[in-house]
């Protein structure tokens, strides 16, 4: 080669490597397209390969806490949960702020951003629209609203303030080594915790639990079907009762009546009906589920007489969206002669909501109530409003301006949200709707000191009464003391609607403040129950009072109650419950809607035309043992035959001019327990399937149609009846990390359960049991329980997920409960840490 | 490259990453070029030595935790599978480190040439 090629040979190497070189560093340093920073992600010492030191819990080791009075003690046992032996109740709460902080960092600030609308800012642009939509909602503007109204020296706002400094001293003492994945796979790093943020997840659980457009779909559902059949159809008191608060009787009670037929649509009423999509989108913020929802909670006690060991026994499992890392955290707080809890806790949040001290354990259901209304107002210029209607005089509008920025601060999205005195308002179809919610003016004041009484109680007497000022989201709080009480109370804030809006499940005229709410309920009206004769209490969302016994609207729409029904007929049949049968029953596999459903399919058989489809789903239905066990080969074609059912039966809710899909959108669906108040009118005109104008069917018709589609849907996916069709090969949990990375999530897991069962499972598999809990209240307190998901926010962990195979089985771990620091040793032990007075 | 340099470099490339990063890679590639003055065996050993102390990292971290259940997490994400990111985390500094290299030699030779 001459001298000149082999410089230009060299040159050209030289461009190459320092273009290489450049992209190199640029991709080593920045975020491009999906793929993370390299450097900071592959740096063996301070990279993502720093999280395999970081796996598991060391031995011992101590740092500092700014603030803090003395030192705290806090000890890891076997399954990773802190015990914190702490001199006060503020220490204590600092010490668990920062091990919240060390386990799941990257879970609370983004479930903080949910709230706030900056998520943005941490994951870029593709979650611009998740933060219009939570700005609007107003979450986070009413949470501050509330926040700032806390007088800072409360034991509420000291108890916050603390929680927050224990967080903030974790994260200014982290290395580059410590931060979570999430944060090298966005490239970002964490934000000091402001304490404001525990007042935005309250308002963001009130948001999962709380939250209801009723009143705007009831408006479509009108419009399709008219008045009277909507009424029936979505009504305000649940058709088959068994009820929360004992009403005496010792079965549920069916209160069937004749569903009216559906009237012509009314175009123009619908048209109007439709546009309200936009305020229904909206005002929800979230994408939210469709149609039933299959899954809920579930607690109950029993009192002494009907135990085996003569001992209270309670049990509890919420079910909410699951995730990875789970909702919750177990925790064990101890302060001499002032708190010994445990239980689980809110990440983000210093107290126990869901637990046991040495007297006294409690749980929760969501109760469902109607904490929300619709107004339609009259607003000056529909395009620009600046003030609305009220009583003849313009009152000014509060106009609330929110800004969405990217993750350079730069400016995504500028939004102006108007509110009336009542709430947010959206413009939706040229209507103007507000929306009163109570979440919105919910001081977390209230939740925290109410929960804070209930950690600290002695009794039952002394937790309800600590928890009577709790303001929402409603829940159903069950009690029990080792006293041998046992109590439930259906808590929080419930409006009194006035006579001319009485009903909470109407689009109200915003105009007269006469429509307006005109106060609280008192709590003496609220659904409750102490020691009831039947010897236990049971709630599973069902409508918490028999409305003979009490007519007051509490909310409308309520869930099918085929979980309530299942767990008292189990109370009933067991009058020496133990904590192993409590454990049983958290899982057991069936659901008191197929007796409804598969008599009614046998039953139609009869004198029916043949049709082999429907005689082999006859056939496969007689030789089902009526459960969800995982290895049931029939369930499945039950699930299937319901869901035709519910699709030939509720044709008339189908949006009149929608395309004419395999499945048209429906404006709503009827739960399935007014399925089974249909199933009671053979020749009711519902069953008639509009499709088929040359026909009119009846129920036995619909029936042997659908359970004969259902055959052959299931045949055609999964083959002739056999091992394909087990339970456990076709339905699933599916736990999905927070940013949905299937490598971090947890999916495909066989579970036991189905639709109306004490563990449900429907749809996507992403909802269900967030946490189980037995407790004996014997001598001394004794407790199990699990959780579908681990301790650890480090997915390279072993206490990420080692919770979910116990889960999955329906067994319960053994909760350790040591009185002092030294109990828990040798195996027992896995981590010391002492956190000391000090740092910045 | 003698085999007492290529140590030499190699604990440089291992210390700047543990003090510094993975910013150290190239500054040390480039310091490494400068007083060294190689040809393109050198680059590779330059390279070679970048990946080996990083894999030396690697074995360190692996004494204080499970880093296969590290790869088997990044070569989920990535998704390049546990074999692939290991593969990354080693062909990442070597890239890094040749190319430096290069880049400083040529610099050099530039500057004495002028």
């Amino acid at each position: 080669m001459t001298r000149r090629g082999s410089t230009t040979t060299a040159t050209l190497t030289t461009l190459v490597a320092g273009a290489l070189l450049l992209g190199l560093i640029w991709a080593g340093a920045r975020a491009t397209g999906p793929v993370p920073p390299l450097g900071r992600l592959l740096d063996p010492v301070h990279g993502a390969w720093a999280l395999a030191a970081r796996a598991e819990l060391p031995p011992s080791e101590s740092h500092p806490i700014p603030g803090l009075g003395t030192p705290v003690d806090v000890r890891f046992d076997d399954r990773g949960v802190p015990h914190i032996f702490a001199p006060n109740v503020l220490d204590a709460y600092r010490a668990l702020g920062w091990v919240h902080a060390r386990d799941r960092l990257f879970q609370m600030e983004l479930q903080a951003r949910a709230v706030a609308g900056t998520l943005a800012e941490l994951t870029g642009t593709r979650t611009k629209e998740l933060d219009r939509e939570a700005r609007a909602m107003g979450l986070a503007w009413g949470a501050d609203q509330t926040f700032a109204a806390l007088d800072p020296q409360s034991p509420a706002a000291r108890a916050i303030q603390a929680y927050a400094d224990g967080v903030n001293a974790y994260i200014a003492q982290m290395s580059p080594g410590d931060l979570p994945l999430e944060y090298r796979l966005l490239g970002a790093t964490p934000q000091p915790w402001k304490p404001v943020y525990t007042a935005y997840l309250n308002a963001r659980m009130g948001l999962t639990l709380a939250y209801s457009d009723g009143e705007l779909r009831r408006a479509q559902v009108e419009a399709v079907i008219g008045k009277p059949a909507a009424t029936a159809l979505f009504p305000a008191n649940a058709p088959l009762q068994e009820p929360i608060q004992p009403n005496g009787q010792h079965a549920a009670r069916a209160d069937w009546q004749r569903i009216p037929a559906p009237q012509p649509a009314n175009a123009e009423k619908l048209a109007q009906a439709l546009t309200l999509d936009r305020a229904i989108a909206q005002f929800a913020g979230l994408p939210r589920a469709a149609g039933e929802i299959a899954v809920g909670s579930n607690n109950w006690a029993v009192a002494p007489s009907r135990t085996a060991a003569g001992h209270a026994l309670l049990a509890g499992d919420p079910h909410l969206a699951l995730s990875l890392p789970s909702i919750w955290y177990e925790a064990h707080l101890v302060v001499p002669d002032s708190l010994d809890v445990y239980g689980v806790t809110f990440i983000g949040s210093p107290l126990v909501p869901i637990g046991f001290n040495r007297n006294v354990a409690w749980t929760e259901t969501n109760t469902g109530a109607d904490v929300a209304d619709y107004y339609e107002e009259t607003v000056d210029n529909p395009a620009h409003p600046t003030t609305y209607k009220l009583d003849g005089a313009w009152k000014p509008l509060l106009v609330r301006v929110e800004t969405v920025r990217g993750q350079q601060g730069e400016v995504l999205a500028t939004d102006t949200i108007y509110h009336t005195h009542r709430g947010p308002m959206v413009h939706s179809g040229g209507r103007w709707i507000s929306r009163r919610w109570t979440i919105l003016d919910t001081s977390i004041g209230n939740t925290l000191d109410a929960f804070r009484q209930a950690n600290q109680s002695t009794s039952v007497a002394t937790l309800m009464q600590g928890i009577e000022g709790y303001q929402g989201p409603a829940q159903n709080f069950l009690a029990a003391d080792r006293a041998g009480h046992i109590a439930l109370r259906s808590t929080a804030k419930y409006p009194v609607r006035p006579a001319t809006a009485a009903l909470g499940n109407e689009l109200v005229d915003g105009s007269r403040s006469a429509n307006d709410w005109q106060g609280w309920w008192n709590i003496a009206d609220y659904p409750q129950t102490v020691d009831p004769a039947q010897g236990y209490i049971a709630s599973a969302n069902q409508q918490p009072k028999d409305p003979k016994v009490d007519g007051r609207y509490f909310g409308w729409d309520w869930p099918a109650p085929w979980r309530a029904m299942r767990i008292n007929a189990l109370l009933r049949a067991d009058s020496a419950v133990t904590p192993d049968a409590m454990r049983r029953f958290q899982t057991d596999a069936r659901s008191e809607q197929t007796a409804l459903f598969v008599d009614a399919f046998l039953a139609s058989a009869a004198g029916s035309p043949a049709n082999p489809s429907f005689e082999q789903g006859i056939r496969e239905l007689r030789n089902w043992d009526r459960t969800f066990s995982k290895e049931n080969e029939h369930a499945v074609l039950f699930e299937a035959a319901l869901d035709e059912l519910a699709r030939r039966t509720w044709d008339e809710l189908a949006v009149p001019g929608a395309p004419n899909e395999d499945r048209p959108r429906r404006v709503a669906t009827p739960n399935s327990m007014l399925l089974a108040e249909l199933l009671q009118d053979p020749k009711n005109p519902w069953w008639d399937d509009r499709s088929t104008p040359n026909v009119v069917e009846d129920r036995d018709m619909i029936l042997r149609a659908a359970l004969a589609a259902a055959y052959e849907r299931v045949v055609k996916a999964l083959g002739k009846p056999g091992p394909a069709w087990r339970w456990d090969r076709n339905r699933f949990a599916n736990i999905h990390h927070l940013l949905r990375l299937p490598a971090l999530s947890r999916l495909r897991i066989p579970i036991q359960g189905g639709p109306g069962t004490l563990n449900p499972s429907a749809g996507d598999g992403t909802h269900g049991a967030s946490w189980r809990m037995v407790v004996e209240l014997g001598p001394e307190v004794r407790a199990w329980g699990t959780y579908p998901g681990g301790q650890s926010g480090n997915p390279v962990s072993r206490r990420y997920a080692d919770r979910l195979p116990q889960w999955a089985s329906g067994m319960l771990d053994t909760l350790r409960f040591p009185h002092t620091a030294s109990e828990l040793r040798g195996g027992t032990l896995s981590s010391t840490l002492t956190l000391t007075p000090g740092g910045r | 490259m003698r085999p007492t340099r290529f140590v030499i470099l190699t604990a440089m490339m291992a210390a700047g990453t543990l003090s510094a990063g993975w910013w150290a890679v190239p500054v040390v590639a480039t310091g490494w070029a400068l007083l060294a003055q190689g040809g393109r065996a050198h680059h590779l050993s330059v390279a070679t030595s970048a990946a080996l102390s990083w894999a030396l990292l690697l074995g360190v971290m692996a004494l204080r935790g499970p880093v296969e259940r590290v790869a088997e997490v990044l070569g989920g994400i990535i998704p390049v599978g546990s074999v692939g990111i290991v593969a990354m985390t080693l062909l990442f500094p070597a890239l890094l480190a040749g190319t430096a290299s290069v880049v400083a030699e040529a610099a050099l030779r530039a500057g004495q040439r002028s």
